[in-house]
Order: C-alpha cells, then structure tokens, then sequence
C-alpha cells in the first residue's frame, strides 16, 4: 500500500471549503473518464460542497467548527486501497493518484475504496474485504480490547471503512450481521477506554498507541481545549508550590501531550494532533504548526507557543 | 496567546476588582454622586480590572482579591468544586483568575487550577454521556471555558453519530407506518 497516492499536499491551516475544493477537482478529474458516472459525480459534488458550505459557515459564526470534520475524515478513508474482483474488462485507469487497472474479469484488482464503491454501486465487480473483516480476527480484537488497557493494533481508519463497506458492498462481507456487531462493540470498548484515557490527562506526558482517525477526530475539539486551558492555569501557578503530578514530570517542566498513532501517515495534521507540545519558553508568540515524521509513521504536531 | 480582537479576552479584563488608592488623584471622580473632585488617599473602590491593571503598575492603588475568590468560594472548591456554581460568581473564572494571580494573591493561580482540574472530569463524564434534555441543568454551573469544552465535545460526538446514521439504511414499507382504521375490520365479510 502506498502511503500516499494524493495529488495534492495540502498545509493544515488550509480552511475546509477550500481543501475540499481541491479533492473535488481531483474526483471530478478521475471520474470524468466514465462517461456514465456524471450523475453520481454531481450528486457527490453538491453532497460534499454543502456540507463544506456549513462548515464554512460554522467557522464565522462559532469556534466549535473543528468538530465538523467527519465527513472529511470519511473523504480521506476514501483513498485506502481495497481488492476488487471486477466483472467488466476494461482498461487501465490513469489518475493524477495513481493508476489502477486494468480489469480483467474475475482477476483480483487493487483500487482506492472510492473507486470501488462507485464501480460496486453500478454492479461492475465484488469487493473483497481486507482480510481483518473477519470473525475470527475481530472477536479476538474484542477480547483483546476488554482484556487490557491498551488499544489493540487495528487500522487506522477501521471505522470509515467497515462504514463504507457496510454500506455499499454488504453482500460481499462474509458474515456481515456478526461482522458489523462485533466492530460496533470494538468501537463502544474503545471510545470507553478513550474517556477514561482522557481524565489520567493533566497538561503532562500522555502516551496512546493505535487510536484510530476516528476517535481522535471525536475528541479533538475536546482535548485541544482543556489542554491549553490546563497550560494556562500551570502558567499562572506559582512554580515553587507547584500541585505534585501523579504524571511524570518531563525534566524541562514542559507539558506535552503525545498521542501515538501507528499505521498510515496522516499527511496534513488538520485532522489529528499527534504530539502536541507546549512550550513555555516562549510566551506570546503566534502558534505555529510544524509537522514532523518519525520511523514507525507516526505524524506529530508541534503547536509552539 | 491572547488575541487582541479577542472578544472573550476583552470581557475577561472588565471584570471590577476592589482597589485601595495609595495616592489622592486629582480630577477624576470615582463614580457621579461624589461632589469632590479628586479621590483621597486611602479610598476604597471598585475599577474593571484594565484600569485596576495599569494603575497597579504605576503603584498608584493596591489590588485585593474580588469577591469571586473569597474565602467563601474557597471553602466551596475545596468541598466539592463539580458542584460549585461558578457562572453566578464570575463567568470568566479561570480567565480572570489567570490574569489577576500575579497582581494580588499568588495562591489564586493553585485554587483555579485544582478547581479546573476536578470540574474538568465532571466536564469530560456529563459530555459524551448525558442527553440533551439534562444539559441545561448542568450548563447552568459552568464557566464560559467550561461550556465551550462541553459543547466542542457535544458537538462532535452529534457530528460523529449523525455521519453514523447517515447514508442509506433500511426505511419502513409504507404498508407498514399506516394505520389501521377502527372500522376497517368490521366491514369485512
């Protein structure tokens, strides 16, 4: 799987309506080559730019548009890679993301999920599910995640995923009633252990592998604010008689908050903060958004002050 | 960090702080009903903390702390601070509490930030959990800080599940969502 197949990178204090701009030209460019899609391509479009259009509207009006993202976190789910076995021959595609194809019948193919969701919703192929869609490996994930603290190892869009397969492909899932119980349980389990994850956290180290993009887009706005109003009030308070942490403390006094994420790289920090740290060496510069890249694909978000 | 156009950070900074005036000043009065034109020394009053601020600066008056860190609200945090009702006492109480710390009483930095920090939980539980129909309630309580956590929260939570129950799902046949008339069984043979 490659990591990245976008088109475009864009930077995070990209606004919404206009990102989306931008992917709305790479999808009308892609889908242009199906004479027969124009339909769906509108109707996408006018689904997508409304709901950009709130966004935007949200963003004058209140300082809770940050919360608004998830349909954007669905578009980026879009462009995982999923095996389809297509009943059509056809010829090779060539995107600005890639190409794919071309489609032989009953050969396996690997193509972005959008891609297959559209193909799947004309009947031109079955999705094969990836292979953690299975019962065996997802009991053993539920058990996982009630038996430790720890989030188990699933991808990192799990939830968009199983979402967009269940919805457009439910005859390809094999034991799809099963299937879709046992990740609603995995997800109520996990956002839980999220919650009580989330009151450990007071403006010092915190360390949590495998959230998936989901979860921490649900509680971002959340987590942003407290952890600069738990910054502001360390500030104010006299450091000679400084409240013990039952944290470790970093030996700098510096707050940190550092989420881990394995898995996919998320390429522009808009939709997760991975590390964000809060310096008190500076006092009232203006935040700056620095993105960082580590081995095991982790994106980390410094927020300087 | 504090933005200038910051409509929050201005209403923080209009808050009235008791002052004692170190110096006589001439040609102001303090409000209309006084006749004299000048402020003695040693008066007592109450300015919005923007002129507490800089006349504190000047050393010009001595800032003790309002009412909303009183002994009283003390004793309440320390109690049981989730229960405290902050919005009545000052809608702006860490803020405040923040800006007003280094200039009067130290100690007021270490009440806000063991009061946040046990609200906050209170916070994170009634957030993600409560419907609602019993938000009201517990809005009433909180702070201006502490309602925005709670909506930000609120908000995205109603974000993720609308997107959850979005898309196409099953719909009820329309045979079914009628209603059966009282009489429609009579007529029958």
């Amino acid at each position: 799987m490659k990591p990245y197949n976008k088109p475009y990178t864009l930077p995070a204090f990209f606004s919404l309506p206009f990102s989306f701009f931008f992917f709305e030209r790479r999808k009308e460019k892609t889908l242009l080559h199906f004479s027969s899609f124009k339909e769906t391509k509108t109707t996408y479009v006018c689904s997508l730019l409304s709901s950009g259009s709130q966004d935007s509207a949200q963003q004058l009006y209140s300082p809770l548009s940050l919360s608004d993202f998830v349909a954007q976190v669905e578009f980026m789910a879009e462009d995982e890679t999923v095996g389809i076995v297509p009943n059509l021959h056809m010829e090779a595609l060539n995107f600005i993301c890639g190409d794919y194809g071309p489609f032989y019948p009953q050969i396996i193919t690997e193509v972005p999920l959008w891609l297959a969701v559209a193909l799947r919703k004309r009947g031109k192929c079955a999705v094969r599910p990836p292979e953690w869609i299975s019962v065996d490996n997802l009991t053993r994930v539920l058990e996982g995640e009630r038996d430790s603290q720890a989030f188990q190892a699933l991808p990192f869009r799990y939830v968009e995923i199983s979402r967009l397969l269940f919805d457009h492909a439910p005859e390809d899932i094999p034991e799809r009633y099963m299937v879709r119980s046992l990740i609603e349980d995995i997800r109520d389990v996990r956002f839980h252990k999220v919650q009580t994850n989330l009151e450990k956290f007071t403006a010092s180290a915190v360390t949590w592998k495998n959230m998936s993009a989901m979860e921490v887009n649900i509680i971002r706005a959340f987590s942003g604010r407290a952890l600069q109003a738990f910054y502001m009030h360390e500030q104010s308070t006299p450091d000679s008689d400084r409240a013990p942490d039952t944290q470790p403390q970093i030996p700098n006094n510096r707050p940190r908050l550092r989420v881990t994420i394995r898995g996919h790289i998320f390429f522009h920090g808009l939709l997760i903060f991975a590390i964000v740290v809060c310096h008190c060496a500076t006092t009232c510069a203006a935040p700056r958004w620095q993105l960082l890249e580590s081995t095991e694909f982790e994106a980390s978000m410094m927020m300087k002050w | 960090m504090a933005n200038y156009y910051d409509i929050d950070d201005i209403l923080v900074e209009e808050e009235f702080v008791p002052v004692l005036f170190n110096k006589a000043v001439n040609g102001v009065r303090i409000d209309e009903s006084t006749e004299k034109g000048f402020v003695e020394e040693g008066s007592k009053s109450e300015l919005p903390f923007w002129l507490a601020r800089e006349l504190h600066l000047r050393k010009a008056v001595t800032i003790s702390s309002p009412s909303c860190f009183n002994h009283a609200t003390r004793v309440e945090i320390q109690a049981d601070a989730g229960c405290v009702d902050l919005r009545s006492r000052c809608q702006y109480f860490y803020e405040f509490g923040c800006k007003l710390a280094p200039l009067c009483d130290k100690t007021i930095g270490l009440l806000i930030s063991h009061a946040f920090r046990i609200r906050y939980k209170e916070v994170l539980h009634k957030a993600h959990t409560t419907a609602c129909a019993t938000a009201s309630k517990i809005l009433t309580l909180l702070t201006k800080e502490e309602t925005n956590l709670y909506e930000a929260a609120q908000s995205s939570m109603a974000a993720f599940r609308k997107w959850r129950m979005g898309g196409p799902t099953l719909k009820m046949a329309s045979v079914l969502g009628r209603k059966r008339k009282p009489d429609e069984g009579l007529l029958l043979p």
